[in-house]
This record gives C-alpha cells, sequence and structure tokens, in this order.
C-alpha cells in the first residue's frame, strides 16, 4: 500500500489521538484536584489529553472525508495562489526531477541513507566523541549521498570541525564528549 | 523616557555591543537568504554560540540576526521568487516580477529603504508601547495573566492561515509537551518522566526548537530536492527618486498594519506581510499593476514584515508572551541567561531593555548601509549547493543542542524533534501554535494553578475580573467574527449570483 499524504495524515491524527487518550489515562492517575480542591498535577494532562483527542479525531476524520480545507484568512488563500503562479518560472519540466537530476525515489532514498547515517554517528559519539562522530557523517553524507567531490568535502569538513573544536571546546569551553579514543 | 533612551544608547553603543550587532544582523541576512534556513533556525541554532557573552550582548545579537533575516529573506523572494523567510513569501508577486523586467536592484532597494522605516516608525511606537503596557501589566494578578495567554493561544491559531482544527491540534499538544517534570502547584509530583531526571525540569526548549526547525528543515529539504542554481540578474542598483516617492504611501501604510498584527502575540510577521499587501492591492493608485513588478507590492509588504518583527518585541517584553516562533526562541534565551521577560523586566533590568531596543535602531542603520549596496554581493551566496549547506547545519545543530546542557540526552532529543518537525512539514501542520503552546506551558499551569488557589478551586474567579473578562471577550470575537465575516460574504456572493 502507497504512503499517500492522506493516509498519512488520518495514521499521525490517530497517533496524536491516541497520545491524547494516554495522556488523559497518565495525568488521571496524578489526581486531577488536590485535597483541598484545587487544581491537581493531572488536570492539565487530563484535559489537554482529552482536546487533543477530540481535535486529532476530528481532524483524522476530516482528512478521511477529504473536506476541503477553507483558511481562516481568505486573503492568505487568494494570495497564495499568485505566490505559486509568481514561482511558475521555477517549476521543473517533470516535477519528479529535481535540479541535480534526482528522482523523488532517490530522493526519498537519500533521505533515509542521511537518517540512518545521523543515528550511526550518535551511537558512534561514545567511542569516537562528538565531534569527530559528527565531522564523519558530515564527510560520509558530502561524498556518498550528495557526490561531492572528495577534496572540496575534506576541506571543508576539516574547516567545520576544527572551527566548532575552537569556538566550543576552547572559547566558549564546553566539554565535548572524546570517546574511548579521546581525540577531540 | 529620555533618561531610559539615554541608557539605552550608552548600553548599546560600546564597541563590544555595536560588533556584535553587526555581527548579528549579517549573520541574520546571510540566514534569511539561505535556503532551509529561517531566522527561528538561526537563532535557534547560534543561541549557543552567545553563552560566553553577557547577557545583554548575546540577545542584541540574536535579536539582530531575526530582523537581519527579514532582509536577507527578500533578497531570494526578488531574484529566484523563492522566499528565504516565511514573511517574504508574498513579496515574490511582485518582486520577481519586477526582477524579470530587469528591475531587481530597484525592487531590492525599495524593499531596504522601506524595511528601514518601518523599522525606525515601529521602534518608535515600541518604545512608546512597551514600558506603558509593562506598567499596566504589573498590576495583572495570575487571573488576567491567564486570560491573557488564553488570547495569545487563541490568536495563534486563528491566524495560521490553515485549518482551526488543525492550529488548535498543535497548539494543544505544545501544551501538554509542556507538562511534562515536576508540576509547579506541589513542587514534588513528577509527571511523564519514566525516571528519566533529565525530563524533571521539563522538556528542554531549545532543543526542541534546533530539532523542529533546522533538523526537520533539512531533512524536508532533502527530500523536496535541489532547486534550480540560479545567477543573480543584478544589473542595477540606482533607484529613481519617484520609486521612492510612489512607495511612500506604501511603506507608511505597511508600517502601521504590521505593527498592528506584530503587537498580538502569536500573529507574526508573515500574516502582517499578507495582510499588508491584499489591502495595498486595493487602496494603492497603481493598484491595476499589482501581480505585473508593481513597486508599491514590494515596498508594502516588506515594510509589514519588518514592522511586525520589531512589534512582536511588545508583547516578549511588556508581558513574556512571544509575537511569534522567533521572538518564542528568544524569549528562550532569556530565561537560560537568568532572566524573567516580563512587566518586571523593565524595573529590574532597564540597562538591558532599553540597550536592546536601542540597539534595533543600531541595527536597521547597520542593515540598510550593508543592503543596499552589498545586496548584489549576498546574492551571490545562492549559488552555494545544499549539498555542502546541510551537513554544515547538521553539525551546528546537534553540537549547539550539547552545547546548552552538556548532555547527550539534548542531542537525541534534538534528533527525535528533528524527525517530528518532518512530519509536521509534511504534513502541512502549523508548527507555531505548538511553539507557542509549549512556551506558554509551564507560564499557564502555573497561572492556572495560582487563579485556582485565588479562587479556592474554582476557576470561576475568572469571571469575577473585568479585564479578565474582556480578554477573553477578545479571544472569543477573534474566533468568530472572521467566521461570521466568511459566512456573510459567502452569502453576499450567492445572493448576487442569485440575482
Amino acid at each position: 500500500m502507497t504512503l499517500t499524504p492522506r493516509i498519512a495524515r488520518v495514521a499521525f491524527s490517530a497517533a496524536l489521538a491516541l497520545l491524547g487518550i494516554a495522556a488523559a489515562i497518565g495525568g488521571w492517575g496524578y489526581g486531577v484536584t488536590q485535597d483541598n480542591g484545587q487544581v491537581g498535577a493531572g488536570f492539565l494532562p487530563v484535559a489537554l489529553g482529552v482536546i487533543m483527542a477530540l481535535l486529532a479525531g476530528a481532524d483524522a476524520v476530516m482528512a478521511l472525508l477529504q473536506r476541503e480545507e477553507r483558511r481562516a484568512v481568505d486573503e492568505l488563500g487568494t494570495l497564495g495562489s499568485e505566490v505559486d503562479a509568481a514561482a511558475i518560472d521555477h517549476v521543473e519540466e517533470s516535477p519528479d526531477i529535481d535540479a541535480l537530476g534526482r528522482s523523488q525515489r532517490q530522493r526519498n532514498r537519500m533521505l533515509a541513507i542521511v537518517g540512518g547515517m545521523l543515528l550511526v554517528a550518535l551511537l558512534l559519539v561514545p567511542l569516537l566523541g562528538l565531534l569527530l562522530s559528527l565531522g564523519l557523517l558530515m564527510l560520509a553524507v558530502a561524498i556518498a549521498v550528495e557526490r561531492r567531490p572528495v577534496v572540496s568535502s575534506v576541506i571543508i569538513t576539516v574547516i567545520a570541525v576544527g572551527a566548532f573544536h575552537i569556538i566550543f571546546g576552547l572559547l566558549l569551553r564546553v566539554p565535548l564528549p572524546t570517546g574511548l579514543i579521546g581525540f577531540i | 523616557m529620555l533618561d531610559n533612551l539615554l541608557l539605552g544608547f550608552q548600553t548599546a553603543l560600546t564597541l563590544e555591543n555595536v560588533v556584535w550587532c553587526f555581527v548579528g544582523v549579517l549573520l541574520g541576512t546571510v540566514i534569511g537568504l539561505l535556503p532551509g534556513l529561517g531566522s527561528t533556525t538561526g537563532v535557534a541554532i547560534l543561541l549557543p554560540i552567545t553563552f560566553a557573552l553577557e547577557p545583554v550582548t548575546a540577545l542584541i545579537m540574536l535579536a539582530g540576526i531575526y530582523y537581519g533575516a527579514q532582509y536577507g529573506g527578500t533578497i531570494t523572494s526578488v531574484l529566484i521568487s523563492t522566499p528565504g523567510e516565511a514573511a517574504s513569501v508574498v513579496t515574490t508577486i511582485d518582486g520577481y516580477q519586477m526582477a524579470k523586467k530587469g528591475r531587481a536592484g530597484a525592487a531590492l532597494a525599495i524593499s531596504a529603504i522601506g524595511s528601514f522605516i518601518a523599522a525606525i516608525i515601529s521602534l518608535a511606537l515600541l518604545i512608546a508601547i512597551a514600558p506603558p503596557l509593562a506598567t499596566i501589566a504589573l498590576e495583572f494578578q495570575p487571573v488576567e495573566m491567564f486570560a491573557v495567554m488564553i488570547l495569545g493561544l487563541v490568536i495563534v491559531v486563528t491566524f495560521q492561515g490553515g485549518a482551526f482544527i488543525r492550529g488548535a491540534l498543535m497548539a494543544v499538544a505544545g501544551l501538554l509537551v509542556a507538562t511534562v517534570g515536576i508540576f509547579p502547584g506541589t513542587g514534588s509530583t513528577e509527571r511523564f518522566t519514566f525516571g528519566n531526571v533529565n525530563l524533571l525540569s521539563g522538556i528542554p526548549f531549545v532543543e526542541v526548537m534546533i530539532g523542529i526547525f533546522a533538523l526537520g528543515e533539512v531533512f524536508y529539504q532533502i527530500r523536496v530536492g535541489a532547486a534550480e542554481p540560479i545567477k543573480a540578474r543584478f544589473k542595477d542598483m540606482v533607484i529613481k527618486r519617484k520609486d521612492i516617492t510612489d512607495s511612500m504611501p506604501a511603506i507608511l501604510r505597511g508600517s502601521g498594519i504590521g505593527f498592528a498584527f506584530g503587537v498580538l502575540p502569536g500573529a507574526g510577521s508573515t500574516l502582517a506581510s499578507f495582510m499588508s499587501y491584499g489591502i495595498e492591492r486595493r487602496v494603492s493608485r497603481n493598484r491595476a499593476n499589482f501581480g505585473k513588478g508593481a513597486i508599491e507590492g514590494v515596498a508594502s509588504p516588506e515594510s509589514a514584515n519588518n514592522a511586525a518583527a520589531n512589534a512582536n518585541f511588545v508583547p516578549t517584553l511588556s508581558l513574556g508572551i512571544p509575537g511569534g516562533a522567533t521572538t518564542a526562541v528568544l524569549l528562550g534565551a532569556f530565561t537560560i541567561f537568568g532572566l524573567q521577560p516580563g512587566p518586571l523586566l523593565f524595573e529590574s533590568q532597564p540597562e538591558l531593555v532599553w540597550g536592546l531596543l536601542v540597539s534595533f535602531f543600531i541595527g536597521n542603520v547597520l542593515l540598510l548601509v550593508l543592503n543596499l549596496p552589498l545586496a548584489p554581493v549576498f546574492a551571490q551566496m545562492l549559488g552555494i549547493p545544499y549539498g555542502y549547506l546541510y551537513p554544515i547545519i547538521l553539525l551546528t545543530s546537534l553540537v549547539g543542542a550539547y552545547a546548552v546542557s552538556n548532555n547527550m540526552f539534548s542531542v537525541w532529543l534534538v534528533l527525535i524533534f528533528g524527525v517530528l518537525g518532518y512530519i509536521m512539514k509534511e504534513l502541512d501542520l502549523p508548527m507555531a501554535p505548538f511553539v507557542l503552546g509549549l512556551v506558554l506551558g509551564p507560564l499557564f499551569e502555573k497561572a492556572l494553578v495560582q487563579t485556582s488557589a485565588i479562587g479556592q478551586g474554582d476557576l470561576g474567579v475568572v469571571f469575577t475580573s473585568p479585564i479578565a473578562v474582556g480578554v477573553l471577550l477578545f479571544a472569543v470575537a477573534m474566533v468568530v467574527v472572521p467566521k461570521l465575516i466568511g459566512l456573510l460574504r459567502r452569502r453576499r456572493v450567492k445572493e448576487t449570483a442569485g440575482v
């Protein structure tokens, strides 16, 4: 099944509705009122949780019914189309292909790869340290994902990591984690 | 007032503050014009760099980024029809048409001049209004503050320009996230912390901002893909005297409209620019040329967004309620520096408040000097491939997040909220209500608890305060009146069609 924007919106709203219900239940456990009758720790979570569940439910239903959204400010709606019209010169012949010739599918894959690399880089922090891990991430993204020239990517990465080491590590004296190797 | 202004000039005109103000407006201009970066992102990711500075110097620099970005956002709107800032979206309509006719220079120049005039007008109004408002706000009890915060949330939801339900949903989500941590009413009950000590003081605000605005935007831009690299078609920087005289009424109207919208908590400069353009298109003598490259179509929204950016500081400084997303981040900066924005700030920190306000004058003069001759130079930055830019944004965001609390927890939080920000962008969910809900959440709950204590558990005590009732009625009107006007307009259209 393809994840259409409508399905994604319904799924997200449903998740928010469930989160609202969970918050309301959790809030109830904290006590809606205190012994003296005043607002308790659970008052706001319960109230907000219920409201969120109702609003998210309504949004999900609206998405399912695909009702046309009406703009709260009419001016924005009409001007929005003019903004789009003004930008018409930049619409590609095929909206699926970007200026670098990458298809939507390729870009989706790029996003997944960058997300994965980011996760790996953060997991490597205890080993390599923060700056080194993120520096490697920067280099990997520039070379492997964005296909930028190796030399310029290395130069930019070294300059960026060096600048951050000077600003945060030396000037601001932020104790950046250096990891097991204890380099920078 | 005069003494305060003198104090402000003494503070703002030190060499250190002028230099950092210059750095702020320069960075702001660059941030405003680069795709995928905006004033909110810029202030959020550069906030940790200011930790070594004095609070007033840091805030002068951060505020410089904010209003500098308003200038920078225009350059891309005019030259490549791609606004660097949301507040410059409407400028694309006539700005880009002017550029196509070889008048990009005039468009950028009138934008800089209009922004400068609007900034000076709005700053004069800001200086005139904020202190008396703060004095009035000093009389506000928790009941009134509770009502004012409800008004702020209602305004930000109402003015989103999207579906009301989704705006309200995001505001409630923000408020709910803000309930994580220790309950202020007892000072001991932990909520939704799941035993994690990092969450005891709540979800840290700056990390959320960095995640949503910086990482979320990077993820989104990767998926959207690279835009066509455009060379700036910039031939002529000369603006005719007639262009300025023709634009002056639009600039003045834009300044007024911008200030009026900017002063409302939650309304923001984007709405101000749209409203100003819409009104100018109806009242301008040159309205026939709107959409075809009318210089008034650039002057009006650009004046409005700059006036609104300054006016945003009225509720931020005098009430402690942010005017928009960027001032919400700045509010976070205040608290990091141990300052509590609000009515007391004018009394407790006059040097800081007046130094900051006066620095806006200095910053806008610097921006005019920078933008009139150097706009072509800034425009060259449009050639930087995003493939180089976003890895640097990732590095800046994550190292900056770590520096906020010297904790890897912050970095993971940025990643989590980055994913959330990406989803919000993909689903076109408004971020401003979420941000305002998150910022106002702790203040809102504190006011709620105090109101409950005053009423001995009865929240109906709110209705015993005439000010609170007036504010709440205004909030109701903000929701009901636009809907009624829309209903009446549609009915009239139907009747006309029927005839």
